[in-house]
């Protein structure tokens, strides 16, 4: 169950937005991605999950080259949560989260009793009720769809999960109680995570990544990485300065 | 709302089609001639439940590969190939042949239509590529049409305009069997790349994270929706609605999920064609209405009543 980037490179055009990067990912704790907007956090992550094919490098699961891997064993181990457009069509919460165990659903045939028990664990981990779960997706709200969609990845019971901004549209409360499961969940499967909150990632994180100018810049214990000095180097702002305290603020020239 | 089982809606829907096609088949037969009446009516009613499923189904997969609810059989422009094709036989080809060659012009047009708007999609790179392929493509062979209609003399121009409006009056025992055993095949392979089909309806990132092949995925489900409108077209003209209400009249009652709707899908578009002929039928006097004017005006009002429900939900 370890994902790993080996000397990763990847380019838009012209740009380069990783460069030479590696890391690996094991279970045992939270990993959060910090980085800023257009920093390549969403380009690492679909290249993890070979949804991008590096230009240099390679990525290993289990020591093995992940191309090496058919698509669907890769869908398999590997539950991918995206920014995701609500859908054209009218599909049910339930009917939503069941499509996300897509590589493990048989053919020709209705979904099996793991299949179903795995939904109604997933929909239970995000709190929607019984009621909810046969509404059309199209008539949550987006932090409820998010949630559907958060679901729809846990459903899939693969051992390592890669999501992007996970709780972007949660309020505080639940933000917190995602992550409070998420954490639990990471004591055996290898949880990857992008976030902009530093809070949060302050506070669950056992590890953490700083992405800026395509490497890493820093990497380990949310205490020793997420420094003001390095926050700066994520997040350039001219003027701007980091308060530490029980939390970040970044403060403009009028407040520092 | 709870959701009517699919086994239940797609008994009840092969019921009906049973009862449509017997339906069919009553009144007026004695006297001499009578069986071969009774064949043509039987044949005709077996027309219409092949060519509405046919359509019904197309109309699901492409809905569900652009994930818009909008889409129907004729959304890559198939309808005015096949229409360009038809009118181009009944223009440069004599009467007498015109049983045979109108079919295979209006096959001919609608395939040289989806092979057009492949290659300028570069097969199907992308579902918003493809749509606006199937778009443009569209409106160059429409105004090939209108070309050939200017060509046409009044007789020509009658008949192209009276297969524009569908009929299902051309069923022989070799058309039901070459359209049967193509619906069959093509329900048969989508039923079993149902699950890519959902996961396509979610969205292409989605889809590849769940192990699709995006691009091969679309393209099996393009071509099988086009070659199930291509096929119904040269049989019967162009109907339109049954491709665009049924899949949502079934989505409604029995859900979403294609891996359990597709047959229901497409027996309730049999249904619904059998029924819109037998009312097209009962509509004619002297002239015979037209199924496609009767098909056209039943699916729009029961739109409009989806969208009023719509409405009322949201």
């Amino acid at each position: 169950m370890n994902l790993a980037a080996e000397n990763i490179s990847f380019a838009y055009g012209e740009k380069t937005v990783i460069d030479r990067v590696s890391f690996s990912l094991e279970p045992g704790g939270l990993t959060f991605l910090l980085g800023a907007n257009g920093a390549g956090k969403s380009t690492l992550l679909k290249i993890l999950c070979r949804l991008l094919a590096p230009a240099e490098g390679q990525v290993l699961l289990d020591g093995k080259d992940i191309t090496a891997f058919s698509a669907n064993a890769r869908a398999r181990r590997i539950g991918v949560m995206l920014q995701q457009p609500l859908p054209g069509l009218d599909f049910s919460a339930e009917e939503f989260v069941l499509f996300g165990r897509t590589a493990k659903l048989p053919r020709l045939a209705p979904p099996g009793k793991e299949d179903l028990r795995a939904v109604e664990r997933a929909l239970d981990a995000v709190k929607l009720s019984s009621a909810e779960r046969l509404r059309p997706v199209t008539r949550f709200s987006g932090g409820e769809f998010q949630r559907i969609v958060l679901a729809s990845v846990l459903a899939l019971e693969s051992e390592i999960l890669l999501l992007d901004e996970p709780v972007s549209s949660q309020d505080p409360a639940r933000s917190a109680w995602i992550f409070e499961m998420l954490t639990a969940l990471a004591a055996e499967k290898t949880v990857f995570v992008i976030s902009h909150d530093l809070d949060l990632a302050l506070r669950y994180a056992s590890r953490v990544l700083l992405l800026a100018g395509g490497k890493i810049i820093a990497d380990g214990p949310p205490d020793r990485v997420m420094t003001p000095e390095n926050l700066l180097k994520l997040y350039p702002l001219p003027g701007f300065t980091v308060s530490e305290g029980r939390s970040f603020r970044f403060l403009g020239p009028r407040h520092a | 709302m709870r959701k009517i089982s699919c086994r239940l809606l797609t008994a009840a829907a092969l019921l009906a089609a049973a009862i449509l096609l017997l339906a069919s088949a009553r009144g007026g037969l004695e006297g001499p001639g009578a069986d071969v009446l009774l064949r043509f009516r039987l044949f005709r009613s077996l027309l219409g439940f092949l060519v509405g499923g046919s359509l019904a189904l197309s109309g699901a997969i492409f809905q569900a590969v652009f994930r818009n609810p909008l889409a129907d059989p004729y959304i890559l422009g198939i309808s005015s190939g096949a229409a360009a094709g038809a009118a181009a036989v009944f223009v440069f080809v004599p009467a007498g042949l015109l049983f045979l060659c109108v079919p295979a012009g209006a096959l001919a047009g609608a395939l040289a239509t989806l092979g057009a708007v492949l290659v300028i999609s570069g097969g199907g790179r992308s579902a918003d590529r493809l749509l606006l392929s199937g778009v443009v493509t569209g409106i160059v062979v429409s105004s090939l049409l209108i070309y050939l209609i200017s060509l046409s003399d009044s007789s020509q121009l009658a008949g192209v305009t009276w297969w524009i409006l569908g009929d299902l009056q051309g069923a022989t025992p070799a058309l039901l069997a070459a359209l049967a055993g193509l619906a069959a095949g093509i329900l048969a392979a989508v039923q079993f790349f149902s699950n890519e089909l959902n996961a396509l309806a979610v969205g292409d990132e989605a889809a590849m994270t769940r192990g699709v092949a995006v691009r091969k995925a679309r393209l099996f489900f393009v071509i099988a929706a086009s070659l199930l409108a291509s096929s119904c077209v040269a049989a019967a003209g162009i109907i339109g609605f049954a491709g665009l209400v049924v899949p949502h009249i079934v989505r409604l009652l029995a859900g979403s999920d294609h891996r359990r709707i597709l047959p229901a899908v497409f027996l309730s578009g049999g249904c619904f064609l059998q029924l819109c002929d037998l009312t097209a039928v009962a509509l004619s006097g002297a002239k015979e209405t037209p199924v496609g004017v009767v098909c056209s005006c039943a699916g729009g009002i029961l739109f409009l009543v989806l969208l009023a429900k719509r409405r009322r939900q949201a």
